[in-house]
């Protein structure tokens, strides 16, 4: 009898796998303690902290600006857009360090945000996803797209589209 | 790579270009009947676009377009006149194509009623000239020089095997006045040295004339010997002459000639369309190397320009903009150099004086041995440093000369969207029936790719303003004692740095007081400023968003969107647009446009810290002032530069809130800048020198920093900040 039972868990596991297909995948990372998560498929790619210079007369949230390789692109704190306190706000030049960017391209835009540590990749399913309807009945937000649902803990995905609209609204 | 894709890129590239200059013709046709120039040449571009696409299988193209070429063959041929209206027929028969060239790039076919109708308004005019097809294709056949039958020339076109590229080639050439022979020799197979004659026959023909084509090729004929050979040949010469030239009587047994006109390159286009049951790709496919090679030759002589597309030449000027970055570290390193040399030479003649007293003293020869080693190592390492700054003078000399290769790559002439023009302007006067003389001048002023793009629906507002408010009705003209044909001109030209283009009119201007009345009436300003504005500002009113002076709103303006759109557009390219005006004598709009947006010169200075970059063409001249030189009048710097006063900016204090005389430093640089005519100041804290970069945009969605226009990436790898002058002093002295 415990065999059948256990049998049926399988299949059903089985047919989970089946079921719940891949959405997307995220890339997972950190500031401070809290865990936020961002579409793969927007993320260009991630670099170390490199020099920062201060655009003068712009909003804080945007640090300045980075070279990389040949090209200048806009690099915002998300800590600050998130109304986190940031060490690295006001300073015209930010010296690289320990800390990554993550170099993002939503349509034409390129851009970076620092971001504390990275903590890991995840496949985003139907299973461990709740959607920005979900969200929608407690917060206004539009900055994030939903929710992962990881072991114990519950990270939010930011919206890129969400978040340039935002950045072009604060400009 | 797929070539029948290529092919057809190529082809729809030249055909867009093709019906812009139909478009041109037709238009300068309208004007001037008798210009065979143009007719010429609109039968040329139906001819050429007709064969590229017949080539493609593009029927509906090539249907249309062999009916034009019909029409225009009698306006050639002087048995029709095109009046306006057949003018407007051509005129929409070239929208179609456009049409359908567009459709074909989204690999679509354009079928609409419209075709049909043009068509049939085509073979009307055919038959109003009293010619049928089959009566035209038999004077083809008679105007071939010397006569000859169908058959006869099937196994011409069949020994020299022309494709479509290498017939429009020699349309071209024959539209150009070029004599164009089909030239057979027959060489004596008994002769010794029969393997070089058909060589040197080319060497002779050569000298008189260009040889397109060889048939067989160059190539085949190093390996057998052939008897008769065509030469394909283009020349100013007559045939007696070119037959005198290279007939060489113990090689040569006979030579005929050919003469190739557009009846015969049409007959030939008629042959090659018969063979279109091959597939485009598979034709490529079974081309001979040899007659790849011949299509090169004849690019290589026939044509003088090449089709590149633009992000190569983006790329390559990416490639520039990071040479020049180099070389400006190159040139840093240098000055660091330079002062390490100095010091050096210094520090060496300093210690070989100290050494020589003391070899004196104690007469040591040993001592004395080993500073000559010394002196010699020195001099060595100082010749080296000569080398460098001579190979570094090198560099810069090479690199600029690249940058301005590279620069004019990018350059177009500004006819590209000036030819746009006079159709537009010709149809919206009929519309609105007013009478107009569309001038255009400097058409070959060039511009910056990227500028002339984005330059089309500014210029296009501006024109349909002077158009629709400018312009008065002929009665209306007439009554003012003015000729009845209104005059707007579109005008380029460089000046400095800058592109500027005006476009004026002859028209009504505008109403000062009427304008004062609007803005009264639109509560957009306070009465008070209103009532105190000077002519000049009253007349900058019309850059306000929804400030519209028209009495009506038409079809065309007059809803108030346009010049703020216009103006905002302008200074986003960098620009300025300045209005001016007189009641009943007409209006100006002058566009004042950088040269490029790629690379410009800029003085490097330091603010707070930071690198900024002040554009060379925004300064007059630097100086070094002691800070108490400088006066507050009204919150406002000012100091005095021989005798004048000028009003100054602090950048550290615009930029970051500081003021300038925390500084420890007495004395501080001012740039000084021209700005409507009149000097103004800015303060910074130290400046490093002139240098070349490349503008690197911001993305103006994500970052907008007033004063600031784009950066930049100096040698060090740093980001500077190349400084908006214009906007800076306009904003802090509002002079708007």
């Amino acid at each position: 009898m415990s065999q059948e039972i256990l049998n049926r868990v399988v299949l059903e596991e089985a047919e989970h796998k089946v079921t719940y297909k891949t959405l997307f995948s995220a890339i997972i990372f950190m500031l401070e303690h809290s865990l936020f998560a961002i579409n793969l498929d927007y993320l260009q790619e991630i670099i170390f902290l490199k020099d920062i210079f201060r655009v003068p007369n712009t909003n804080e949230r945007l640090l300045g600006l980075i070279n990389l390789r040949g090209s200048i692109i806009p690099v915002f704190s998300l800590k600050l857009i998130l109304g986190m306190k940031d060490h690295l706000k006001g300073k015209n030049i930010i010296k690289g360090d320990e800390r990554y960017i993550l170099i993002i391209k939503y349509e034409k835009d390129l851009l970076g945000f620092v971001v504390d540590s990275i903590y890991k990749n995840i496949d985003v399913t139907e299973l461990n996803y709740r959607g920005s309807e979900y969200i929608k009945n407690w917060s206004e937000n539009l900055l994030f797209d939903g929710i992962i649902l990881d072991e114990d803990k519950e990270i939010f995905t930011i919206s890129v589209k969400g978040l340039i609209g935002y950045l072009t609204y604060i400009k | 790579m797929d070539l029948s894709l290529d092919l057809k890129n190529d082809f729809l590239t030249e055909a867009f270009e093709l019906v812009d200059s139909l478009e041109k013709n037709l238009l300068s046709l309208e004007k001037d009947q008798t210009n065979e120039k143009s007719i010429n040449e609109i039968f040329r571009v139906a001819h050429t676009i007709k064969g590229g696409a017949a080539t493609l299988g593009y029927n509906e193209i090539k249907e249309l377009t062999h009916l034009m070429e019909d029409v225009l063959d009698l306006v050639r041929k002087k048995k029709i006149t095109l009046d306006h209206s057949r003018i407007n027929i051509l005129l929409q028969c070239k929208d179609e194509i456009e049409r359908m060239l567009l459709e074909r790039e989204k690999d679509n076919v354009y079928i609409s009623e419209k075709t049909e109708s043009l068509k049939k308004a085509l073979e009307n005019i055919k038959k109003s000239a009293g010619l049928s097809i089959e009566k035209k294709s038999e004077q083809k056949v008679e105007n071939v020089e010397p006569e000859r039958k169908s058959q006869e020339l099937t196994e011409i076109f069949e020994f020299i095997k022309l494709n479509n590229f290498e017939l429009s080639t020699l349309s071209e050439l024959v539209s150009k006045g070029e004599n164009v022979f089909l030239v057979f020799y027959e060489f004596n197979e008994n002769y010794e040295m029969k393997d070089v004659a058909p060589f040197q026959v080319y060497a002779l023909l050569n000298d008189v004339a260009n040889v397109i084509k060889i048939v067989p090729s160059l190539q085949e004929l190093e390996n057998i010997f052939v008897k008769k050979v065509c030469f394909i040949i283009s020349t100013k010469k007559n045939k007696d002459e070119i037959e005198r030239k290279t007939y060489l009587s113990e090689m040569v047994n006979k030579i005929s000639f050919y003469s190739v006109n557009l009846d015969l390159i049409n007959t030939f286009s008629s042959f090659l369309g018969k063979k279109e049951q091959e597939t485009v790709s598979e034709r490529i496919d079974k081309k001979a190397p040899g007659e790849k090679k011949g299509e090169e030759e004849i690019q290589k002589r026939g044509l003088t320009t090449i089709r590149i597309e633009s992000y190569k030449v983006d790329e390559l000027l990416n490639l520039v903009g990071e040479l020049i970055i180099a070389k400006s570290a190159f040139t840093e390193l240098y000055d660091i150099i330079e002062k390490v040399e100095n010091s050096f030479r210094m520090c060496l003649k300093e210690f070989l004086s100290g050494v020589l007293k003391l070899n004196l003293s104690r007469d040591n020869k040993d001592n004395e041995e080993k500073n000559l080693i010394l002196l010699d190592s020195f001099n060595d390492l100082f010749s080296l440093f000569d080398n460098y700054r001579e190979n570094i003078q090198k560099l810069t000399r090479i690199s600029s000369s690249l940058q301005e290769s590279v620069m004019s790559l990018r350059m177009v002439p500004i006819q590209m969207i000036f030819s746009r023009f006079p159709r537009l302007v010709r149809d919206m006067a009929e519309k609105m029936n007013k009478k107009v003389e569309f001038v255009i001048e400097g058409v070959e002023t060039e511009i910056d790719k990227s500028i002339v793009d984005d330059l089309f629906d500014p210029l296009i507002h501006i024109i349909r303003n002077s158009l629709d408010h400018g312009i008065e009705s002929p009665e209306e003209r007439k009554a003012l004692g003015k000729p009845e044909t209104g005059r707007i001109v579109l005008k380029a030209y460089q000046e400095g740095d800058s592109i500027v283009i005006e476009a004026s009119d002859d028209g009504r201007g505008v109403d000062i007081e009427m304008l004062k009345k609007k803005a009264l009436e639109s509560k957009i300003i306070p009465r008070e400023l209103v009532e105190r504005m000077s002519p000049k500002e009253l007349v900058a009113l019309i850059f306000l968003p929804g400030f519209s002076t028209a009495k009506k709103v038409t079809e065309l303006s007059g809803r108030g969107v346009g010049m703020d759109v216009v103006k905002k557009k302008i200074e986003e390219l960098g620009g300025r647009v300045n209005f001016s005006t007189a009641k009943n004598k007409g209006s100006k709009v002058t566009i004042r446009l950088p040269l490029t947006l790629a690379i410009i010169q800029a003085l490097l200075v330091v603010v707070s810290g930071m690198h900024f970059l002040i554009p060379i063409a925004s300064i007059q001249e630097t100086v070094i002032i002691y800070k108490d030189e400088l006066n507050y009048i009204d919150g406002k710097l000012i100091f005095n530069l021989r005798d004048n006063l000028i009003p100054t900016i602090s950048l550290k204090e615009y930029f970051y809130g500081e003021n300038f005389t925390d500084d420890k430093n007495k004395r501080i640089y001012c740039i000084i800048s021209k700005f409507k005519d009149k000097s103004y100041g800015l303060l910074v804290d130290e400046v490093i020198g002139e240098q070349d970069v490349v503008i690197k945009p911001l993305n103006s969605k994500l970052v907008n920093s007033t004063g600031i226009s784009a950066a930049a990436i100096i040698g060090n790898g740093n980001i500077a900040f190349i400084v908006d002058v214009d906007k800076i002093i306009s904003s802090v002295y509002k002079t708007g």
